[in-house]
């Protein structure tokens, strides 16, 4: 009987420090940095008002360099217009560099950079 | 409210004052103004201390857990500790007790061997007494018989007879 | 209030300021309300910047943003970028308090202003070029040219390239203007629709319930917008900081 109750002892106190290593083990990992698991939602028409604005944007810019070109060169309206082609150019390539990176949930934008939908109402 | 739709529209119109270049220079300027003293003030003065705080309570909370895992690691190895010294006890005793139990075994048996070699010696002795004692006794059961036969021939023919005769009926 | 949505845009000076080179120290009131923001994040990070071990609500609240915007740039530029964190929080918390603050039906609305957004834009793109070309001399500007093409394709695709890193201020700017703008402009309109209906008379009055329930899911939609443009505005610093640090990526 005696002895019985020496046994217990030691099992007593070795769950107990289980038990510590549980908590410990989740305190740890709590300290640690969360994994972060973002997912990448963003509404079609936040999408698609992000897309054009980069595409209208894009010929913007192409166009404003061509002329600018073309004020100091004097060579208007050539450089306005080879401008025009490549702003075109350059904005479908963002589109798809978006759309590919909206498709492939890039880890580089972790919310997508969407727009609520009813604000597409808003404007054009 | 299609009118409003198209802001830029109306810009052309001249209605978006968003598009009077004119305020465009003191805007630029107290946006610098602005956003350099807050990032200034920002940078040098509030993040850092936030940023100390932040590291600070890490450091703590990552020092708590060392010293929380090193009394654990203290306490699992006090525990082998223990539980090495009371198997070891244990082992003892147990020895104690077993070379206990075999001294014991053997003085009683050694008790039990002296006390038989006396019993016997004692049997011997007895035996050797009771011999004697009838040995003699059957002596003795002559005399007495010669004794009793005198008598009983006395009392028949008032004459003790003599040794020889007495000799003679008893037949030793 | 004004009857003309776009007044509540117009900028008014309040005391003149003499003009130094490009600068004009002319006082308006889109000065004083960038100053109030300036103001505001001040007080509010001061405010929350107690340095307690065990931290109250307001310091939690401090933290939580500075945590916020660091795990923001971490994740989005890398972990090298840390000496940018005052900047991006900076651009940030104006852009948030401004959009908030302008939320106020008597407050002036500074990112509703191209020019001001514009600006903010180009405060990020010159601190990427600037920083970009001092971290890895001329080879930085070998993101406007894709690794792996052929050199035949350099003169279609540098003027694209080229192009794209210029957008990036411009669709950032106009974001942010745009989205201020018209959340704006829609308060005001249903304002001065309730206002005309309630003025009517009775029935019309009456009428009225449908424009206010309106205004109020565009408040609180506007107040969506107001952190959510701040958010992106932010984020997108942190993207094209990339090309500081990853110029082979490109």
């Amino acid at each position: 009987m005696s002895e019985e109750k020496r046994t217990s002892q030691p099992t007593q106190s070795s769950s107990d420090l289980d038990d510590l290593e549980r908590r410990l083990e989740v305190a740890r990992n709590r300290h640690k940095e969360p994994d972060k698991d973002e997912d990448n939602g963003g509404s079609l028409l936040g999408m698609a008002w992000r897309l054009s604005t980069e595409l209208v944007v894009a010929v913007l810019v192409g166009a404003g360099l061509g002329y600018g070109l073309d004020y100091l060169l004097g060579t208007r309206p050539w450089f306005l217009l080879v401008g025009l082609g490549f702003g075109f150019a350059a904005g479908v390539m963002s589109v798809f560099r978006v759309a590919g990176k909206m498709d492939a949930e890039n880890a580089h934008i972790p919310i997508g950079e969407d727009m609520p939908v009813t604000d597409d109402d808003e404007m054009d | 409210m299609a009118e409003e739709k198209l802001p830029a529209g109306e810009a052309a119109a001249g209605g978006m004052p968003q598009f009077d270049f004119s305020t465009f220079a003191s805007q630029i300027t107290w946006l610098i103004i602005t956003f350099g003293i807050l990032y200034f003030i920002l940078a040098t003065m509030i993040l850092p201390k936030i940023g100390n705080t932040i590291s600070n309570r890490h450091n703590r909370i990552a020092d708590d857990l060392d010293t929380a895992s090193r009394m654990q690691r203290e306490a699992e190895e006090a525990e082998v500790a223990y539980e090495r010294v009371l198997a070891d006890a244990k082992a003892k005793a147990h020895n104690v007790a077993e070379s206990t139990r075999a001294s014991i075994n053997e003085e009683i048996e050694r008790e039990i061997t002296a006390a038989d070699a006396e019993a016997a010696a004692q049997a011997l002795k007895s035996e050797a007494k009771i011999a004697d004692v009838r040995r003699e006794a059957l002596s003795n059961i002559d005399a007495i018989a010669r004794d009793a036969a005198s008598d009983i021939v006395k009392k028949f023919i008032g004459k003790a007879p003599t040794a020889a005769q007495l000799k003679k009926i008893l037949g030793g | 209030m004004a009857s003309n949505p776009m007044d509540q845009f117009k900028v008014e000076p309040i005391f003149q300021g003499p003009k130094i080179g490009p600068f004009d120290l002319t006082f308006t009131n889109a000065s004083l309300w960038m100053v109030i923001t300036a103001a505001a994040v001040i007080l509010f990070m001061g405010m929350t910047m107690r340095g307690k071990l065990i931290p109250g609500r307001l310091q939690s609240m401090g933290e939580l943003s500075y945590e916020f915007i660091a795990d923001m740039l971490k994740e989005t530029t890398g972990p090298e970028a840390v000496k940018w964190f005052p900047y991006v929080f900076t651009i940030f918390f104006f852009i948030l308090f401004a959009n908030l603050i302008g939320m106020n039906p008597y407050a002036f609305t500074t990112t509703s202003h191209i020019a001001v957004t514009a600006a903010l834009a180009v405060f990020t793109i010159l601190a990427v070029i600037v920083a970009g070309i001092w971290k890895n001399g001329l080879k930085w500007f070998k993101i406007f040219a894709p690794a792996g093409l052929p050199i035949i394709m350099y003169p279609i695709i540098i003027p694209i390239e080229i192009i794209s890193f210029l957008s990036r201020p411009v669709t950032l700017a106009v974001r942010l203007f745009a989205n201020m703008t018209a959340g704006h402009v829609m308060l005001k309109l249903f304002a001065i629709f309730i206002a005309y209906l309630v003025g009517k008379g009775a029935v019309t009055g009456v009428a009225a319930i449908v424009p206010i329930l309106g205004t109020v899911g565009i408040v609180a939609l506007e107040f969506l917008v107001a952190a959510l443009q701040a958010f992106v505005f932010a984020i997108l610093t942190c993207v094209y900081l990339n090309d500081v640090y990853h110029v082979d990526h490109h």
